[in-house]
């Protein structure tokens, strides 16, 4: 069991941007490409336990960045607390949602959570966050807020809660404060098909098909999991289209001179457990951000970035948003790849 | 992080409950809790004897509460390949079996406005932990229930305590019987039916509820399909170049796996879709619920657990 180090005080995903990868943060990034060459694939596999240190090491990983990512949370809901949003059929789904994370976070991490259980009376510790709560589990007017925004205001990562009915996935709850450019407010209540509608090339590949069929059958205590990607101008967690007004300008500031330092790798390693008594599903999208320079600093990452960069398919390039920097991001890279 | 996919089980309580029905309790062998789980799942059992392997899928039928025990409810199958008869024979209290892990292919469908749960015999089963649920989320539901008569009515008297409103019984030798047409005819808009039990009465509410228009995502049905016998043949393995015999009385799959060719498994009755295998030849008689009419129309695939061929040709790819 690795011990988590995190980091205190914490650091900003905004305004002065002060967030940061250390070495060890660095080395267990999760970089997504396995080719030179990037398109879209039902890219999913089992969620087990990955080596010790990894973020694959425990189903929800907890990393140096926690308490900044749950400040950075905080701030996001205050603005707008439409970023959190549950229909009325997910209560059940949510308390799922609760007992998973909170079950996994206290035997993954004991020295920062705890959780003890006498029958539906339960308590619950968080340390870093300096949370000590008893609730009955089952009954939401013992909670401050709804089960689900009360622990994902504890998890690293966003979340979608799931209900599965008609052959389909919904998503019929979600805390989202770590969008990659979708607007949760908009997608609340879709089914699957109708919330990926805006992916360019992967509907006609039938990837979309092939994965939905996949998910449907994932098991009780056999988690799945898959990549997706984008870039990032600076460190900047909140890119959803609500606050466009905020980022997306940012996308015309990149120069050769400061590639390296501006431009982030974005990676969601996204995961999937059944929930048990709802029959529902947990979708998380637990996002890391490394800059260009840091990312460099690993040169089989540096070679690849560069050819992943240079061979990206124009929808995909448009779609992510890449096109305004893709070659002053990519003249900058062939530094790297000789 | 994975769980284990089965749990050694004891058995800590078995109760004649009809005169065909028998209950049973277990708990984990290691002491541990089971996973919770949904309304409507259900378990393979895994049996082990003299005559061969068995393994059957049963609903859940305790309280969803209890984790630390799980507990099913068997009919004795007079002409069943052999699962149920060895639940009624040769299963104790102590008798040690192995359980998978919970799944669910009759969930609850949770915006539905009203749950019309219709229950034949030991499709009552299923239908056990949708009460809890409906207690739970405060639902609004209707059961009806229909048995040949009072004594095989399983756990009727602890629902209708329960529920005495909202539950309503039938019994062939006496007293009203169970009118579908003018059941579902009087039901508010957003009603989902739910239907388990003999096939008989499910083809008959799926036939009603097409008469009256329905929409086809309102009407819910499990009916407990056991792999029926066939003809004995050999099936030849591709990769492997083997050929294993398949008798009459056991299924492709369970031959398959008696030869040590693991394929995973669910609901072993054709409509979970985890045992599909790619077929390189041979007319199967295709008996599932999962594969699509163009699927099986192409003949390159079929489900183990329950079509067999026709002839005595089939080679898969494995």
């Amino acid at each position: 069991m690795t011990k988590v180090a995190i980091k205190d005080p914490i650091e900003t995903f905004r305004d002065d941007f002060t967030y940061t990868n250390s070495k060890e943060a660095i080395e267990r990034f999760p970089f997504p490409f396995p080719e030179d060459e990037y398109m879209y694939s039902v890219n999913m596999e089992m969620h087990d336990r990955g080596e010790v240190g990894s973020v694959y090491e425990n189903p929800f990983d907890v990393d140096e960045h926690y308490l900044s990512e749950m400040v950075e949370r905080g701030i996001v809901l205050e603005k707008d607390p439409n970023r959190f949003g549950t229909l009325d059929h997910m209560d059940l789904h949510n308390w799922d949602t609760l007992e998973l994370i909170m079950e996994s976070l206290a035997r993954d991490y004991p020295d920062h959570f705890s959780l003890t259980k006498d029958g539906d009376n339960w308590h619950w510790e968080n340390r870093p966050m300096g949370i000590k709560d008893s609730f009955v589990f089952g009954d939401k007017s013992t909670l401050p807020m709804d089960p689900f925004e009360y622990i994902g205001r504890q998890a690293q990562g966003d979340f979608v809660v799931m209900d599965q009915r008609d052959e389909t996935l919904w998503a019929d709850a979600s805390l989202i404060t770590c969008a990659a450019d979708w607007s949760i407010q908009f997608d609340l209540g879709m089914s699957f098909m109708e919330w990926h509608g805006p992916v360019p090339l992967a509907h006609e590949k039938g990837v979309f098909e092939r994965a939905l069929k996949y998910l449907l059958m994932v098991r009780l205590g056999q988690p799945v999991k898959r990549f997706n990607w984008t870039i990032t101008m600076n460190p900047r967690m909140d890119t959803a289209p609500e606050v466009y007004h905020e980022w997306g300008h940012e996308r015309a500031s990149v120069t050769p001179d400061n590639v390296g330092q501006v431009v982030h790798l974005r990676v969601e390693v996204q995961t999937l457990f059944r929930l048990p008594r709802s029959n529902g599903m947990l979708f998380g999208i637990r996002t890391y951000l490394i800059s260009m320079e840091d990312l460099c600093t690993n040169p089989a990452w540096a070679t690849r970035m560069h050819r992943v960069m240079k061979n990206l398919h124009p929808e995909i390039k448009d779609y992510k948003g890449i096109t305004r920097y893709h070659e002053t991001l990519t003249n900058w890279l062939s530094q790297f790849d000789k | 992080m994975t769980a284990p996919f089965s749990n050694r089980v004891k058995i800590t309580s078995v109760e004649q409950i009809t005169p065909l029905i028998k209950h049973f309790k277990f708990e984990r062998i290691d002491g541990e809790p089971f996973l919770p789980y949904s309304s409507g799942s259900h378990v393979v059992v895994s049996m082990k004897n003299d005559s061969g392997s068995h393994k059957n899928p049963y609903s859940l039928v305790g309280s969803s509460n209890n984790f630390m025990q799980y507990q099913i409810a068997v009919r004795l199958e007079d002409n069943g390949r052999g699962g149920s008869k060895f639940m009624h024979t040769q299963v104790e209290v102590g008798t040690e079996l192995e359980i998978g892990n919970p799944y669910n292919l009759f969930p609850v469908y949770k915006i539905a406005r009203k749950h019309l749960l219709i229950a034949g015999g030991v499709g009552i089963t299923p239908f056990m932990t949708y009460i809890d649920e409906m207690d739970m989320t405060k639902g609004n539901f209707e059961l009806h229930y229909a048995t040949r008569d009072k004594s095989h009515a399983a756990f009727a008297q602890n629902l209708l305590e329960r529920h005495p409103e909202s539950i309503k019984l039938y019994h062939d030798d006496h007293g009203p019987k169970l009118d579908i047409e003018a059941l579902l005819n009087d039901q508010p808009l957003g009603t989902h039916v739910y239907v388990c039990g003999p096939k008989g009465m499910v083809d008959a509410v799926l036939k009603v509820a097409d008469k009256l228009c329905w929409p086809e995502t309102s009407i819910h049905s499990e009916e407990f399909k056991a792999p029926e016998t066939g003809k004995p043949f050999t099936v030849r393995l591709h990769k492997s170049q083997r050929d294993i015999e398949v008798t009459e009385k056991e299924t492709l799959l369970e031959a398959l796996e008696k030869a040590d060719v693991e394929i995973p498994y669910s609901c072993r009755g054709g409509a979970c879709g985890f045992c599909k295998t790619d077929v390189v030849e041979g007319d199967i008689d295709h008996r599932d619920y999962f594969l699509t009419d163009e699927e099986k129309k192409s003949g390159k695939c079929m489900m183990p657990c329950i079509s067999r061929v026709n002839g005595d040709n089939l080679v898969l790819d494995l």
